[in-house]
Formats: C-alpha cells, sequence, structure tokens
C-alpha cells in the first residue's frame, strides 16, 4: 500500500485551502479522506501522486464542495440545538426568574430618565462581554479556525439583532416607573441569553480541547 | 449513496452500527467497510457521511479523537455510553421497519 509523504499532505492541504475550504477541522478531515482515496488509487493503479490527484479532484471536488457547505450547516445547526438546549433546562429558568425580581429591584432605584438612556445603549453594551470572551478565548488557547468557534460569530451577530430588536421595545414602558416590571422581564431574558451564548462558547472550546489536543499548542 | 432515497434514512443506524462493531473508526475507512460490506452496492458520499458524524458528535452520540497518522492528522470516532444506547435503539427500529416492509410487500411472508 502507498503511503503520501509530507510534500503530498501539504499540497492536498493548500489546494483544499484555496477551494475555500478554510476552517481547520473540516479541512484536516477531508484531507485524510482524500489522501486516503489517492493512496488506494494509486496502489491499485500503479500511477504517480500528481495524475492520480487530479483525476480524482477532476470527478470529485463538487462533492468535496458540496460536503464542506454541509459540514458548516451542520456546525450552524449544532450551535443552535445547544442553545435550546440550554434555554429549556430548568437552572436557566429559574436563573430567569432570579433575575427578573434583581433587575426589577435594581430599575426601581433608578429614575425613568437614567434608565431611557441606558437602554439606548443596551446593544452595544451587551456585544461587549461576547467580543472580550471571544477574543481572549482565542489567543490564551491559540485555537485554529475551527468551524464550531467561528460559527459562533454567526450566534453573536444574531444575538446582536435580536438584542437591537428587544431592547427598542422596553422604551414604549419607561414613561414612568409603572412599566419597570416590564422593563425587568425584558432585560432578564436579555441577560439569560447573554450568558448561555457564553456558556456555550466555553464549552464549544473545551471541546475543542479535548479532541484536538494533539494539534493544539 | 447509490440508491440514496431509500438508505439516506437508515445513515445514522448504519453509522451507529459500524462504530459499535469497531473501537473506533475514521470516515474514510467507514465509507470502505460499507463498500466491502455490501460489496459495492451500497457507497456512502462525503457529503452525507461527514455531516451526519458531526451531528452525531454535536448529539452527544460520538466523540472525537485526533491522531497523526501517515504523515496526517486523522480524526477518530467513538460512541459514547449515549451512542451505544441509542444504537440498541435504532437497531430494533430498524429491524422492526425490516419487519413491517416484509409484511407489506410480501404478505405471505408474514404468515410463515
Amino acid at each position: 500500500m502507498v503511503t503520501l509523504d509530507k510534500e503530498d499532505i501539504v499540497f492536498i492541504e493548500n489546494y483544499l485551502e484555496h477551494s475555500d475550504i478554510s476552517y481547520a477541522d473540516i479541512r484536516m478531515e477531508m484531507t485524510d479522506h482524500v489522501a486516503s482515496e489517492i493512496e488506494a488509487l494509486m496502489s491499485a493503479q500503479n500511477t504517480n501522486f500528481y495524475d492520480t490527484f487530479k483525476t480524482y479532484m477532476i470527478t470529485n471536488k463538487a462533492t468535496l464542495l458540496d460536503a464542506n457547505k454541509q459540514f458548516i450547516k451542520a456546525a450552524d445547526q449544532a450551535i443552535f440545538k445547544k442553545l435550546w438546549v440550554e434555554l429549556i433546562r430548568i437552572p436557566t429558568l429559574l436563573l430567569y426568574c432570579t433575575l427578573v425580581f434583581l433587575v426589577h429591584k435594581v430599575l426601581l432605584s433608578m429614575e425613568v430618565d437614567a434608565l431611557q438612556n441606558m437602554i439606548s445603549s443596551l446593544p452595544i453594551l451587551s456585544m461587549v462581554p461576547f467580543c472580550i470572551i471571544y477574543v481572549l478565548a482565542l489567543n490564551i488557547y491559540k485555537l485554529p479556525r475551527f468551524s464550531g468557534v467561528e460559527r459562533l460569530g454567526f450566534l453573536y451577530v444574531m444575538s446582536f439583532q435580536i438584542i437591537n430588536i428587544m431592547s427598542t421595545f422596553p422604551k414604549f414602558f419607561v414613561q414612568s416607573k409603572d412599566g419597570f416590571l416590564m422593563v425587568s422581564v425584558v432585560f432578564a431574558l436579555l441577560i439569560t441569553v447573554n450568558v448561555l451564548v457564553i456558556k456555550i462558547t466555553f464549552q464549544t472550546i473545551q471541546e475543542y480541547r479535548h479532541g484536538y489536543k494533539s494539534i493544539i499548542s | 449513496m447509490a440508491n440514496s432515497k431509500l438508505y439516506k434514512g437508515s445513515l445514522v443506524t448504519i453509522i451507529l452500527k459500524l462504530l459499535n462493531e469497531s473501537d473506533k473508526m475514521y470516515g474514510y475507512q467507514m465509507t470502505q467497510k460499507v463498500k466491502e460490506l455490501t460489496k459495492g452496492q451500497l457507497q456512502i458520499t462525503e457529503g452525507a457521511l461527514y455531516p451526519a458524524l458531526h451531528k452525531l458528535e454535536a448529539e452527544g452520540l460520538l466523540e472525537v479523537e485526533v491522531e497523526k497518522v501517515d504523515n496526517r492528522l486523522r480524526k477518530y470516532y467513538k460512541l459514547t455510553e449515549k451512542g451505544n444506547k441509542e444504537t440498541v435503539s435504532k437497531l430494533e427500529e430498524l429491524q422492526e421497519y425490516i419487519k413491517t416492509m416484509q409484511v407489506l410487500v410480501n404478505p405471505k411472508f408474514s404468515l410463515e
């Protein structure tokens, strides 16, 4: 059985990277798949690496690119499923109820003008913890471009949009202190979602650190 | 996958069954094993296999391990405890399905 040398593997990996298969985990698995196929073909047909690679790519490149799209779709689905599972857990509901109570207490000590100003800056403020955790986690753990981690950016953007829309909603209730309970309900929900997204970020990073420990420095 | 529509719904069961019979497997190995067992009748494509593996991994049914093999990194999959339980249930489900289909397609068979 033929075994490809390191240069051939690097060649396959570079080819896949230049074909927009940019996530490290997806590319790693595809490189191994393509290399295994090519080794089997080279052994069976007694051909050289470049000819075998060229023939293989002519017939299989479209399938590989489609697989890449399916991979990304699967990564997105996995992230949203994690968020949904976290949302419907009893501890999350308890956290939410506690937050409603605490936020309401804090808001009652505020003036209407101060709360209106705070609501305006809420979308930007809500992004700060996400960005800090994402950037710090990547720098501390030095993860390559893993699909699960990079696709979290999509979740952040979605969260930002939801918070943006929801932050306009409490403004209608901030005419007097009577509407503060409704504002507390919305605020508590935003904080809960923020906490869950941060938790999922760390979980995902830990999963990659565990599964890919041989390639993470 | 050949005969794709008929086999598509069974892909997860096929993966779980393969992993149930060996300690750990990688993607290409699974495609070759299926090809060998079915004498080439069934061929799993990368586009179907890998997203299914990732979905099972996200559901906690599979765990992964990356090893350096033959100048490259290889991702191995193995069943978790939850995955073992799911395999039993999926296989039972499939057997029930096969029985039902036999009754429908070949009513005489069900009387024997």
